[in-house]
């Protein structure tokens, strides 16, 4: 995680001990980061998370309480919104809905009193960007939701902005749709190449599209890396559990006649070597259910009721019950073994490398 | 029809019945006896009361009172709701709704007795010009003119366009101006291309409630507006009240009532126009 004390060379945008309350309740509490250029970046976490609100101090529409933000080195804590640089596309994209499309994208230039010829020049170059030439007089109800988008980048990309900050844009919309404005962000910003920052609780929206990813829970920064890193090695239990992890167990190291277990949930796993007591996470897809009695080395297991078994398509998901403990699993769906049904008693284990130890968790 | 419409036509029948009978009725004898004539051999159907009307300068300067007060009164409740339908944006729930009851408090009193409240201030000898008086200012006549009949039917309608500009302001997307201010527009440009344009439905659906209101209102011009200021409605009522000529005052009343729907049925059609603009398709 980046400290305070690190040096800005070569952080396009940094948050320093970044503080916004509201009626005494910290929004965003503490955070510091830094983007690198050209950086995709994701904000991600549960609403209420402050991560909208972060976005906002970024913007210039927000003044933290405490902190600051520097572009390219330089504080802009005090400047005004559209001096930053940072354009902004919003949730619902924000079009204003009682002007053309023409009117809507060249409204940044019309603020900036740029002569008639010069926005008729720049509104025309920036729609044949995103591909709308020809939808000039329509208004944004007369749009599709991927058009819509398009003039809101247009909107945006004309005032040739340093930094773009996208705040949930693909919220409301349904998921194909999603899916396909998700890869017109990436693409836009494979050609600009221009630092963006993404706010989003989606974590199939934020690890397709970012370079990284900035955790973000009860205002703080719970971990800021590379999605795959964040997946495989999860800072915290909360962030465990928010990119969608199921099993977080406690384990106990313990020792039977000159040999190492790890005792988790009543179960004990066989150790080559001793063990730390430590809260785990076993990934689902690393979970193998079997009939047989005994566990393979290297494995851990546990006996248990098969509780429920879920078709999802490509994948089934199922539950095994021990005492007081619930293991889930995944599988793909030709490797399910035939014929378990919900009720009858299996084991479940997995390997003992697969586990991922918690820091700092209890 | 069907059964099922037959079912919920019936269900506007009651109101249906009560209004032609009770309003739909009376009005269409007042104003079918304004265009007849009776005489020795029966009726004749004529159009001469309308002339004679029309002929008349005294008329004509009722009709463009009552056009002007109107169209002032809209103008000044515009002016002084639009400013505080601005600030009910920015309030929370609790503060709005406080608000709101302070400011709409008034529309509880009786008309005739808030407008006689304005006599006390208002008047010659009012709080006014007795302050005027003793600083030794020359004394104003804000009362038996217009700007007393327009002071009394701003405050009376402010209320109403209050509420219409504030429906529409409420229904404003926060993200909208956050938009505009991130493009560089500053405070006042945000106002004028911004709000103002989205908050046109409820000014223009305010401004045709208040107009309507102010030229057919009879209690503050008589109250404020004396004998010296008559308008439309408070002829209408000479007419027939005090000179029994019913159907001159059918006339004077026709006249009001055509010329009001016009100008409503005008600025409808452009507000109609502006919506669509604004939806789109």
């Amino acid at each position: 995680m980046p400290s305070d004390n690190q040096s800005p060379e070569g952080a396009f945008l940094a948050l320093r001990s970044l503080t916004k309350r509201f009626d005494g309740h910290a929004a965003v509490n503490g955070i510091s980061l830094e983007v690198k250029p050209h950086e995709f970046v994701s904000l991600l976490g549960p609403s209420g998370g402050g991560k909208t609100t972060l976005l906002h101090m970024i913007a210039g529409f927000t003044e933290p309480d405490a902190g600051d933000i520097l572009i390219q080195g330089e504080s802009v804590r005090r400047w005004p919104s559209h001096r930053r640089g940072a354009a902004m596309v919003f949730q619902s994209y924000a079009l204003f809905p009682h002007l053309t499309v023409f009117e809507n994208v060249a409204f940044g230039l019309r603020m900036r009193k740029v002569g008639n010829g010069e926005v008729r020049r720049q509104v025309s170059e920036a729609l044949e960007y995103v591909r709308l030439q020809g939808l000039e007089k329509r208004y944004p109800r007369q749009l599709s939701g991927g058009q819509q988008q398009r003039v809101a980048l247009a909107r945006a990309l004309i005032l040739k902005p340093r930094l773009l900050l996208l705040d949930e844009p693909l919220s409301n919309l349904d998921p194909n749709l999603r899916r396909e404005l998700r890869d017109n962000f990436r693409e836009i910003h494979n050609q600009t190449r221009m630092t963006t920052l993404l706010v989003t609780h989606d974590i199939e929206e934020a690890f397709t599209t970012s370079d990284r990813v900035a955790i973000l829970g009860n205002g703080r920064l719970e971990q800021f890396d590379t999605p795959q890193a964040i997946y495989t090695r999860p800072a915290s239990a909360f962030v465990a559990r928010f990119v969608g992890h199921r099993n977080i167990v406690r384990g106990t190291p313990a020792q039977k006649e000159a040999r190492h277990f790890l005792e988790i949930e009543g179960t004990e796993a066989l150790l080559e070597t001793p063990g730390t007591a430590s809260s785990y996470v076993i990934p689902m897809n690393q979970v193998r259910i079997t009939t047989d009695a005994t566990t393979p080395r290297g494995y851990a297991g546990m006996s248990g009721v098969l509780e429920k078994i879920e078709y999802l398509g490509a994948l089934v998901r199922f539950q095994v019950k021990s005492g007081g403990a619930t293991l889930v699993g995944e599988c793909l769906d030709h490797q399910w073994p035939v014929g378990l049904q919900p009720g009858i008693t299996t084991r479940a284990c997995w390997p003992l490398h697969r586990m991922i130890d918690l820091p700092g968790a209890v | 029809m069907t059964t099922a419409r037959l079912r919920s036509a019936s269900l506007i029948m009651p109101a249906l019945i009560f209004i032609a009978a009770l309003f739909l009725a009376p009005v269409v004898q007042i104003l079918a006896g304004s265009f007849v004539q009776v005489h020795s051999g029966g009726w004749t159907l004529t159009a001469g009361l309308y002339e004679a009307f029309f002929a008349d300068a005294y008329s004509w300067g009722l009709l463009e009172r009552t056009l002007r007060i109107s169209a002032i009164t809209t103008l000044a409740c515009l002016v002084m709701a639009f400013p505080v339908a601005l600030l009910m944006r920015r309030l929370s729930s609790t503060q709005r709704t406080v608000l709101a009851i302070l400011l709409l408090s008034p529309l509880l009193t009786s008309v005739v007795v808030r407008t006689l409240a304005w006599v006390i201030l208002l008047g010659p000898v009012g709080l006014i010009n007795k302050t005027l008086g003793v600083l030794g200012i020359a004394p104003v006549a804000l009362m038996y003119n217009d700007v007393g009949v327009i002071i009394g039917l701003t405050h009376v309608f402010f209320g109403y366009m209050l509420l219409a500009i504030t429906a529409s302001m409420l229904k404003l997307d926060e993200r909208l101006m956050l938009a505009a201010i991130n493009l560089g527009a500053s405070r006042w440009q945000v106002l004028r291309t911004i709000i103002f344009p989205l908050c046109l439905p409820g000014v223009l659906s305010g401004s045709v409630l208040v107009f309507t209101m102010s030229a057919s209102a009879y209690i503050v011009p008589v109250l404020l507006g004396g004998t010296a200021t008559k308008v439309m409605a408070t002829e209408v009522y000479d007419l027939a009240i005090n000179y029994l000529e019913w159907k001159e005052a059918a006339v004077v009343a026709a006249v009001l009532f055509v010329t009001v729907w016009l100008i409503v049925a005008a600025v409808t059609r452009l507000a109609a126009r502006h919506e669509r603009i604004g939806e789109g398709g």
